[in-house]
C-alpha cells in the first residue's frame, strides 16, 4: 500500500499546499484558527481531526501549528529593546538594550509552546506517524520587513520599527529548539528547516521570500515537500519515524 | 515629689507591660512607640533583606503603596516566570541580603569602589551562578559572559534605585557570614552550599559585632543620604531564627539571641542617631510573648501569614498618611483562628538559608 503525507496545520501550510499540487501521495491543507471558522484556510480543526483519524500507521502525518512565537514576541521593536546572549555562540549582544537571561526567555517560550493543544489533539487522534514541521527562517532584511508590514498583532510597525534582524534570527533558533524539546516530551518527531534554506547569516533566503514579512514562498514548501519525501522513503518498511 | 508620687505615674500605658502585652486582646497589642515616618501614595518605597523582608515586600506591593521596583524584568516575560527569576522580589533583583556587610558591599560594588575577586561560580553542568547571588536565576546563568553583563545591569539598576527612592526599609537578618579571606567579600551563603565549593583556604566563617553592624550601616546611610539627601530608612530585625549557626560549640537558638540582639542594638543605635533613621518594631510583634509563639508556623522558624499582617497592619497604620493607601486585607484572619489554621497559612519565601540544613 502507497504510503500517504498529510500536512495540516497553520498559514505557512499554503506554501507546501502549492508546491505539492498534483501529488497524489502528498496532500497539505490550511486549517482555519479555531476562533475564526469564517478565516482564511481549508478546513476546520474538527476535519482536520476527521482527516487525520483516517491515516495510516505507515502513514506520515506533518504538522505546522506552533513556531510564530518569535514574532509575536519580536518582530516589531519594542519600546524597551532587548536582546539576549545565545548559548554556544560568541557573538556578543548588543548591551545597550535591556538583557534577558537566556535561561528565563527560554521558560517564557517554552511556557508559551506547552500551551499548544492542537499539536497533540490532532496526533493524538492518528495512527500516523507525526512530524512537527520548524517554520520558516527570519527574514534577514529589516527593509523588507517594514515595507511589508504597517501593523502586526496589535503594533504599529511602523512607529515602533522592527526588531533588528540579528536579535529575530537567535529568537527563532531559540523557539525552534524549544519546539524540539516539545516534541521530544510528547513523543513527535520535528523536523528542522531545510539546511539549503539559509544564509550563510542563519536567515532565509531572498528569493525563498514570500510575499509578506513572516512567510516563505512555494520554492520554499517544495524544499519542505523535498523532506517529507525524504523522510517517506527513509521510513518505508521500517518503523515509525517518531 | 510626694512619697506617693513618681516618674511612672506619669507614664503612659504603652510603658506598661500589663496593660499594652498581657491584658490586650492579641490582634490589638501594638508595640509601635513613636513612628515619625509617614508614607504617601506617591512615596516611593524599595525594599531589601532576609526572608522576612520578602512578605514586607508583598504586603506593600498589595496594599496600594508606591511599591519601587528598579530591576522589574523586561515586560514581554510573562508575570509567573518574571517573579520565579526573582524579579521584583525585592526593589532590585540582588535576591536576600542577610548581612549589613552584605548591603555594604553591594553598594561599594554598585559605586565601583569594591570589585571582588572571586571568580563567578561554574556548575558541573557548566552553568554560572553569581556568588554574591547564587540563587538569583533558575537553571543559573548560561555563560561567564551572561552572567557578567547581567551583574552590570543589575549594580547600575542598584544605583538608580538608591538615587531615586524616597523611603529604603532594610532589614536586617544575620550577623554570620562567609567572607573571602583575600579581600573580604561576604557572600549571602557559605560557598559549597548553593554552588560553588567549599575551600577553608579560601574561605572564613565571621560572626558580626554590633560595632560591625553599626559601622556597615553608618557606610550605608551615609551613603544614600549623600546621594539621595531626603531619603528616608526604615530598619526592621527579621523575626525569622537562623537555620544554622556556625559558631564553634554554639546552640542554635544561643546563637539566634546573639544574632538577634545585635542586630537590635545596631537598629536602636542607628535609630538614635539619625533623623533620617526609623525603626519598626516587626521583631518584637512576631516574637512577643503576648503571641505564645502564634505566630511562628510548626517548623518554629517561619512565620504564619496572620503574624505578617500583624506587622503590615501596623506598619500601615503608623506609617500610612492620611491621603494614602488602601487599607490591607489583614483582617481576613478571625480572633477565633486556630493555631494550626494560622501556621498552615504561613507563606514560602525564597530562603537560600535553608539549603544549609538540607540532607
Amino acid at each position: 500500500m502507497d504510503r500517504k503525507i498529510l500536512v495540516v496545520g497553520s498559514s505557512h501550510t499554503a506554501v507546501i499546499a502549492k508546491a505539492a499540487s498534483g501529488m497524489d501521495s502528498l496532500n497539505a491543507l490550511w486549517v482555519k484558527n479555531p476562533k475564526r471558522d469564517d478565516g482564511p484556510g481549508d478546513i476546520t480543526v474538527q476535519q482536520a481531526s476527521e482527516a487525520v483519524a483516517a491515516l495510516n500507521s505507515s502513514d506520515i502525518l506533518a504538522i505546522t501549528w506552533v513556531g510564530t512565537y518569535h514574532n509575536i514576541f519580536g518582530l516589531a521593536q519594542h519600546e524597551q529593546p532587548f536582546d539576549f546572549f545565545e548559548p554556544r555562540s560568541s557573538e556578543e549582544p548588543d548591551l545597550t538594550r535591556e538583557l534577558i537571561p537566556y535561561g528565563t526567555l527560554r521558560r517564557q517560550f517554552a511556557t508559551t509552546i506547552g500551551r499548544d493543544s492542537f499539536t497533540r489533539k490532532i496526533g493524538g487522534n492518528t495512527k500516523a506517524n507525526v512530524v512537527l514541521l520548524a517554520t520558516p527562517p527570519v527574514k534577514g532584511d529589516d527593509d523588507f520587513i517594514r515595507a511589508k508590514l504597517k501593523n502586526y498583532r496589535g503594533h504599529n510597525v511602523e512607529q515602533a520599527g522592527v526588531t533588528p534582524a540579528f536579535i529575530r534570527a537567535k529568537l527563532w533558533r531559540l523557539e525552534m529548539s524549544c519546539i524540539e524539546s516539545y516534541c521530544s516530551d510528547i513523543n513527535v518527531e520535528f523536523l528542522p528547516a531545510p539546511e539549503a534554506a539559509f544564509t550563510e547569516e542563519g536567515f532565509l533566503r531572498t528569493d525563498l521570500y514570500g510575499s509578506d514579512a513572516t512567510h516563505a514562498n512555494v520554492k520554499y514548501g517544495a524544499m519542505v515537500v523535498d523532506q517529507l519525501l525524504q523522510l517517506k522513503d527513509a521510513c518505508s518498511g521500517s518503523s515509525a519515524p517518531g | 515629689m510626694t512619697k506617693s508620687e513618681h516618674p511612672y505615674r506619669q507614664l503612659p500605658d504603652k510603658a506598661f507591660w500589663r496593660r499594652v502585652v498581657a491584658a490586650p486582646d492579641m490582634p490589638d497589642v501594638d508595640p509601635v512607640g513613636r513612628f515619625a515616618l509617614k508614607i504617601g501614595p506617591q512615596t516611593r518605597v524599595a525594599t531589601a533583606g532576609s526572608c522576612f523582608a520578602q512578605h514586607i515586600a508583598r504586603h506593600l506591593k498589595a496594599s496600594g503603596f508606591n511599591y519601587y521596583v528598579e530591576e522589574a524584568g523586561h515586560p514581554l516575560i510573562s508575570e509567573e516566570i518574571r517573579t520565579a527569576a526573582n524579579y521584583g522580589t525585592f526593589s532590585g533583583r540582588y535576591g536576600n541580603i542577610y548581612t549589613a556587610r552584605q548591603l555594604r558591599q553591594l553598594i561599594e560594588r554598585a559605586e565601583g569602589q569594591f570589585s571582588p575577586v572571586e571568580a563567578p561560580w561554574i556548575e558541573a553542568d557548566g552553568t554560572v551562578r553569581d556568588p554574591f547571588r547564587p540563587a538569583v536565576q533558575p537553571g543559573n546563568f548560561a555563560s561567564v559572559a551572561e552572567m557578567e553583563a547581567d551583574r552590570r545591569m543589575h549594580l547600575k539598576a542598584i544605583k538608580r534605585m538608591f538615587e531615586t527612592l524616597d523611603v529604603f526599609v532594610f532589614t536586617l537578618g544575620l550577623t554570620e557570614c562567609w567572607r573571602s579571606r583575600e579581600d573580604g567579600a561576604v557572600f549571602p551563603l557559605c560557598p559549597g552550599v548553593e554552588g560553588g565549593t567549599f575551600d577553608p583556604g579560601r574561605y572564613e566563617f565571621y560572626n558580626q559585632t554590633a560595632s560591625d553592624v553599626i559601622a556597615d550601616m553608618e557606610a550605608v546611610i551615609a551613603y544614600v543620604t549623600g546621594i539621595n539627601p531626603h531619603a528616608q530608612i526604615v530598619l526592621t530585625v527579621s523575626p525569622v531564627p537562623l537555620m544554622a549557626t556556625a559558631v564553634a560549640d554554639e546552640h542554635v537558638l544561643t546563637a539566634t539571641t546573639y544574632s538577634k540582639s545585635v542586630l537590635r542594638v545596631a537598629a536602636q543605635a542607628l535609630k538614635d542617631g539619625h533623623q533620617n533613621v526609623h525603626y519598626f518594631p516587626s521583631f518584637e510583634i512576631i516574637t512577643g510573648a503576648y503571641n505564645r509563639g502564634r505566630y511562628y508556623a510548626d517548623d518554629l522558624r517561619n512565620v504564619t501569614e496572620e503574624g505578617v499582617s500583624h506587622v503590615m497592619r501596623l506598619f500601615l497604620k503608623h506609617a500610612a498618611s492620611q491621603e494614602s493607601v488602601t487599607p490591607l486585607p489583614v483582617d481576613t484572619v478571625s480572633k477565633e483562628s486556630t493555631f494550626e489554621l494560622a501556621a498552615a497559612r504561613f507563606v514560602e519565601v525564597e530562603c537560600e538559608e535553608e539549603a544549609l540544613d538540607r540532607g
